[in-house]
């Protein structure tokens, strides 16, 4: 028993929280992760009620032999007793390190299949789901709330034991003397008292101390992770000055917080004490007189019993705090579970054929929020081995055009095509095999370089790897790191410039060697001879192979057969370069806008002129159908401001920056 | 505000010694709190005491008044020791949370003073939890874990010392002897027990600790595994890769798994609890049989059940505590380690200073450098002599990890060449203390970093004095002034960690603003921006033009207008100059000048007219 601990007087003090399902809902499904278990559970549950009744009726032990000392006895008696004694005390001790024992494998599987099955789910689950959430918050689904419901099912488990030890602790004094057992009730409202106190004032302390500490913690994070814009601008002092200010804050809520806990283990144990004079009082009363109803032994046997149950009637109490945490834990986890991915393989799926690699949008209108779409009826048809551009302002869609084709989402209407397939009715694994994506966002993996390079295909030889970066340009930097291919990425590319990031993520990419390249905006931190080296490379390793641009150069454009051109979700242009340009429809003012000027010619006023009323128009606009959600927040915040100023920002740094 | 006066900060080499140093530092009420540690546990030892005594009165003379007065002492004595009790853990609280909040505020001082070598290895997500989790689990150690540990000795030998008397008793002599020695019997049920009590409960855990921090590792790794995974969840779909991610956290969470099972099995059977039965068995077959034979009375014994029994809170509370304080020691020997990192950076004194001409000529004199811990060969810059003259506009280009970014930070004095020296205005860097050189020398950085705070706080940061005309103008010549009056609360609109509100080129103008307001005599851009629209490149040519005037300026660029304006061009490739000089210069002489400049967007018209001599195309 010993090392199960329970947050302690902390536990008194947790925030209680409704869970949305019914108890008995939640209750089923925990004890559900049991199931393999169940036996050795059961088993488990009588050695520790078996305990229980052992130890909760020693004290009668003892108080025997002091009666049978007192009022004269046989010697035999008290080894009897003495050995009785030690024979209970002892099997209890045995039969609670048996059920430990056997629990504690009980309890570490089922946490891991819980662990894994919340994984599992999430790692399934739709990408809507992952940009809504915080990652640091679906991280803790799979790790404080699976531990948080192994803390409450050992509660429940532990629960009908401490009961146990209360009603046998109590029938044993009642039986012995009523008044003696009306007696220890006086420790009832001493528990009350505690049980209150931290209930309330003690909730109210460790919310307030947790959101100071909270502060401290987010203002030591930035200070750390924005350490060389206060070296470069010398604040590091007043940086620290700041820190110093909350963590003074978090002191004085810290104090009054541990103040309080501190206050309960004297108050405990003054209950004890006191209850022992009353007890004694009341005891010493009834075992003299002239006709004396109890024993000096059983009044000894008063205190120890009412002793023993103090603590498991406080334990009761934070039980139910702790209980409710962890119910509140498994509501989460629920909602994990039972979202069905919309996005997954239909039992019909068959694995994507070799025969065209052909991409085609069939009539696709497509919303990440409902009402706001973010595709309009757009179809398109890129043939086999071409190479095609998408160009737009920001939040015209191209992205999610990227996306569809790697199945992230299910149009609502319309068909994505590869070959001649619905990619619907594709398996997913096929279709990924196939389809590869560099995204614009360059996203690292913690642990080295070429572990980052080989996720692309995981039984390159390092050979393959040096070679394919030697060819993409990617080879000399690499060489340079401190520990070369090895070196460690630290946070997801601090120690990378944002060029070699994008390296990175390319050569993943091309070491996948995909029949279907997709490229949104995967050079664009390049510099341009870098980046002439990757699209030599790539002209050269995927030569004829179907390509899906999304560009921001002029140089990317150039290399495309068709430019599509996207404005508010709807597909409005296609054709050459030079064909567009003749048009002089949106993509000859684009190209005004965000391309002409790459060169080294003056930008007079009037081109400024021009190019601000294409941003404002494009910005009054773009409110309505955005990019993909990023927080519940921020979608708020969206649909808020719509229509209002148009130099408010709201991308998030993607696409030719609109501002 | 520094704490360092406190002493925490002061160079401790051992990790006891950084645990221990909050007791330290307040001598006097650790002393004091100790001592009312014994006066408490005395007074909630001695009513067991009193009850005997009590039951010795009732049976000799019934409810008497002194029996009475008895209870009442109970009483008494239960309330002063709330009170007294209280007053230690109040003391203990105050000391160790003051010093928790000082060695947190110390620790992340520190850090701060650390040169980026330490910084840019390290990733400060596992600073941040060192700062909080590992300096909270040092504080637990010592409290509760250490006052609960020497309560708890303390009530042992307060039990021990109370239960003497009832063997000297002279009625009690000859119960049990050897050999014609009287045996004290209770002081050797106590002597031999106690020892051995506290030597298992020390030994389990010793035994669970490593078990219970791999756990902890293990949770750790899990963590990061999941963590890595949801952030990059796009990367895992994109390459089909959930299976594989799946089965890599199956290996994790079965380690894991194996790791809380072992903990429990080696936390079930708690062997000291054994040797407690044994105490209080022996002490009651001697006690009843001495009541037998009438040389000890009842009240007696049940004093030495009541004291040896008011010991069996340690069965629960000590192996936990120990294992806490055992643990604080690891935590500790963590903060310890980064603590004691030793900064290749060394700071020049004070007295030694030179003065600096900031706006002399900047020159690389054989500058060589190597990235502290690089395992292999590799230079990052080899070798590297340039000359910049003061108040040149320099164009730095060439591939990435070609060492452009590197050049900066040696300037800002981040790091120091391995070899050669870096001279301003004739003077070596190393002789000029990092704060005087970032006074002089200002970075607008690749990825914008803006502090969360408003737009008024985060330019100001460039100069905290600054008054508001002066944050306007700086932003107007940033040409940032624009859009910040159109935002909802213009200078006061609260800005997120890393800007997230603002697009690229916004960052850009106000990072330029905050670099304005500084007034640096050396202007570092690393503007490797990819393509803006035609209004925000105009704003950020009027912003750079203005920006330059008075100032020696290296700009790390991609853009053509950039250099075809500078005074000097220096291309880097795998960390050695390949060409210096203006560009009219190297488009002739410098074919690798040419190969970059050809691919530059809108380069092909004005190669076209140029003239190319010596080297073909």
């Amino acid at each position: 028993m010993a090392m199960r601990g329970h947050g302690g007087p902390r536990a008194l003090a947790m925030r209680r929280q409704k869970p949305s399902r019914p108890v008995r809902v939640l209750l089923r499904r925990m004890f559900g992760y049991f199931g393999p278990f169940k036996r050795i559970v059961a088993v488990g549950a009588v050695l520790s009620l078996l305990a229980t009744v052992m130890s909760a009726v020693s004290p009668l032990v003892i108080a025997r032999g002091i009666d049978l000392a007192f009022y004269g006895g046989a010697l035999d008696g008290v080894v009897f007793l003495t050995l009785l004694y030690i024979g209970l005390r002892v099997a209890a001790w045995a039969l609670m390190g048996a059920y430990t024992w056997i629990l504690s494998g009980a309890q570490a599987g089922f946490v891991q299949s819980v662990q894994q099955d919340v994984y599992d789910h999430l790692v399934d689950a739709d990408l809507l789901y992952h940009k809504r959430e915080q990652s640091g918050n679906v991280t803790s689904r799979v790790t404080s709330d699976t531990v948080s419901l192994a803390t409450g099912v050992q509660m429940i488990i532990d629960f009908a034991g401490q009961v146990l030890m209360l009603a046998v602790s109590f029938t044993l004094l009642w039986i012995t003397s009523e008044m003696v057992a009306l007696t220890s009730l006086l420790i009832v409202p001493g528990i009350a008292l505690i049980a209150l106190l931290f209930g309330t004032v003690g909730q109210k302390f460790m919310l307030a101390s947790q959101r100071a500490t909270g502060q401290v913690s987010g203002q030591i994070a930035e200070s750390l992770s924005g350490i060389h814009v206060a070296k470069s601008f010398n604040r590091e002092k007043e940086l620290a000055e700041t820190l110093c200010r909350l963590n003074q804050k978090a002191y004085n809520y810290g104090k009054r917080m541990m103040v309080l806990m501190t206050s309960m283990q004297p108050l405990m144990r003054g209950i004890g004490s006191l209850v022992i004079a009353a007890l004694l009082f009341v005891g010493g009363s009834l075992a003299v007189g002239a006709a004396p109803v109890m024993t000096l032994g059983e009044v000894f046997m008063g205190i120890m019993l009412t002793r023993q149950f103090l603590w498991p009637l406080l334990m009761l109490t934070m039980m139910a705090s702790q209980v409710q945490a962890s119910l509140a834990a498994m509501d989460r986890v629920s909602d994990v579970l039972e979202a069905k991915p919309s996005v997954r393989d239909l039992p019909d799926a068959v694995p994507l054929r070799e025969d065209s690699d052909g991409i085609a949008f069939d009539h696709v209108t497509f919303s990440y929020v409902e009402g706001t779409e973010v595709l309009k009826d757009v179809s398109f048809r890129v043939m086999p081995g071409e190479t095609v551009a998408l160009v737009g302002h920001t939040g015209a869609g191209k992205t999610t055009v990227a996306a569809l084709i790697n199945r992230f989402y299910d149009p609502q209407e319309g068909r994505v095509l590869i070959g001649d397939q619905d990619i619907r009715h594709v398996t997913l694994e096929s279709l990924h095999r196939v389809v590869s994506l560099v995204s614009q966002e360059p996203y690292l993996f913690d642990g080295t370089i070429i572990e980052n390079i080989r996720y692309g295909r995981e039984d390159a030889t390092d050979e393959e790897i040096v070679e394919l970066c030697r060819l993409i340009g990617a080879d000399e930097f690499i060489e340079v790191l401190a520990d070369g291919y090895n070196t460690r990425v630290v946070e997801n590319g601090k120690n990378l410039s944002a060029g070699q990031r994008q390296m990175i993520t390319i050569a993943r990419t091309m070491l996948a060697n995909p029949r279907i390249l997709i490229l949104d905006e995967a050079t664009s931190r390049l510099d341009a001879y870098s980046e002439a080296l990757v699209q030599e490379a790539q002209q050269r390793l995927f030569a004829g192979r179907t390509t899906v641009v999304i560009a921001h150069r002029l140089t990317t454009i150039v290399n495309a057969s068709r430019i599509f051109v996207f404005d508010h979700g709807r597909l409005v242009e296609q054709g050459t370069v030079e064909e567009l340009l003749a048009a002089g429809g949106i993509f000859k003012r684009l190209y005004d806008t965000y391309y002409a000027h790459q060169g080294v010619e003056e930008i007079s006023e009037e081109v400024v002129e021009v190019a601000q009323q294409e941003v404002q128009r494009e910005a009054a606009v773009e409110h309505g159908p955005g990019g993909p959600p990023v927080s519940p927040h921020r979608l708020g915040a969206r649909r808020g401001h719509a229509g209002g100023p148009p130099m408010r920002g709201t991308g998030r740094g993607r696409g030719p920056p609109s501002h | 505000m520094s704490r360092s006066e406190n002493g925490a900060a002061s160079h401790r080499a051992t990790a006891t010694r950084y645990m221990l140093s909050s007791l330290l530092r307040n001598k006097a009420v650790i002393v004091g709190a100790t001592l009312l540690t014994f006066v408490s546990s005395y007074l909630l030892t001695i009513p067991n005491v009193l009850v005997g005594d009590a039951m010795d009165v009732l049976v000799a003379s019934g409810l008497s008044p002194e029996f009475i007065s008895l209870t009442e002492l109970i009483v008494v004595i239960s309330i002063v020791y709330m009170l007294s009790y209280f007053l230690v853990g109040y003391s203990w609280a105050i000391v160790t949370l003051r010093w928790e909040r000082d060695a947190r505020q110390d620790f992340v001082e520190r850090l701060q003073d650390f040169s980026m070598a330490f910084h840019d290895s390290i990733d400060s997500k596992r600073l941040l939890s060192v700062a909080m989790q590992d300096i909270s689990w040092v504080r637990f150690s010592i409290n509760p874990a250490l006052r609960n540990v020497v309560a708890g000795l303390s009530s042992m030998a307060v039990t021990i010392i109370l239960l003497i008397p009832y063997d000297t008793s002279p009625e009690v002599l000859g119960i049990v002897t050897v050999w014609g020695v009287n045996l004290p019997m209770i002081t050797l049920i106590l002597g031999i027990g106690s020892p051995l009590y506290l030597f298992f409960a020390y030994r389990y855990a010793k035994t669970i600790e490593p078990v219970r921090r791999a756990r902890s590792e293990w949770m750790e790794q899990l963590t990061s595994v999941a963590q890595g995974v949801f952030t990059g969840i796009e990367v895992v779909r994109a390459f089909g890769a959930e299976e594989r991610e799946k089965k890599k956290f199956r290996n994790v969470s079965t380690k894991y798994a194996q790791l809380v099972a072992r903990e429990g099995r080696l936390a079930a059977f708690y062997l000291p609890v054994l040797i407690f039965i044994s105490m209080v068995a022996a002490a009651f077959a001697y006690g009843a049989y001495a009541v037998l034979l009438g040389r000890m009375t009842v009240g007696s014994l049940v004093s030495i059940l009541g004291l040896i029994l008011s010991l069996e809170f340690l069965n629960f509370q000590l192996p936990r505590m120990l294992l806490m304080l055992r643990g604080g020691y690891v935590n500790a020997q963590r903060i310890v380690d980064i603590l004691n990192w030793e900064d290749p950076l060394i700071e020049p004194h004070e007295e030694d200073e030179p003065e600096v001409d900031w706006l002399g000529d900047i020159v690389f004199d054989h500058v060589s450098f190597r990235y502290p811990n690089t395992k292999n060969n590799h230079y990052a810059l080899r070798d590297i002599t340039v000359r910049i003259p003061g108040g040149s506009r320099v164009a730095l280009i060439g591939g990435p990890g070609g060492g452009k970014s590197t050049i900066l930070k040696l300037l800002l004095r981040f790091y120091d060449p391995t070899e050669g020296c870096i001279r301003i205005g004739g003077v070596d860097l190393r002789r000029v203390s990092t704060k005087r050189v970032r006074d002089a020398v200002a970075l607008v950085e690749q990825d914008i970093f803006l502090f969360r705070g408003t737009i008024r706080e985060n330019i100001a940061f460039g100069r905290p004095d600054a008054t508001d005309e002066e944050i306007v103008e700086a932003a107007k010549q940033a040409q940032a002034h624009e859009f910040i009056v159109q935002l909802p609360e213009s200078y006061n609109t609260v800005i997120g960690e890393r800007g997230m509100t603002l697009s690229g080129g916004q960052r850009q103008r106000l990072a330029i603003a905050r670099a304005i307001i500084q007034d640096p005599k050396i202007l570092l851009l690393d503007d490797s921006v990819s393509a803006v629209d035609a209004q925000t490149e105009y704003y950020l040519r009027k912003a750079l033009d203005k920006v330059m005037e008075g100032r020696t300026s290296i700009t790390v660029t991609q853009r053509l207008r950039t250099l075809l304006e500078s005074d000097l061009i220096v291309i880097v490739d795998r960390g050695r100059v390949v060409a210096v000089g203006p560009h009219s210069e190297l488009v002739e002489t410098s074919e690798h000048y040419r190969r970059i400049f050809e691919r530059l967007p809108g380069a092909e018209r004005l190669l076209a007219g140029a003239s190319v001599s010596g080297g073909a195309l």
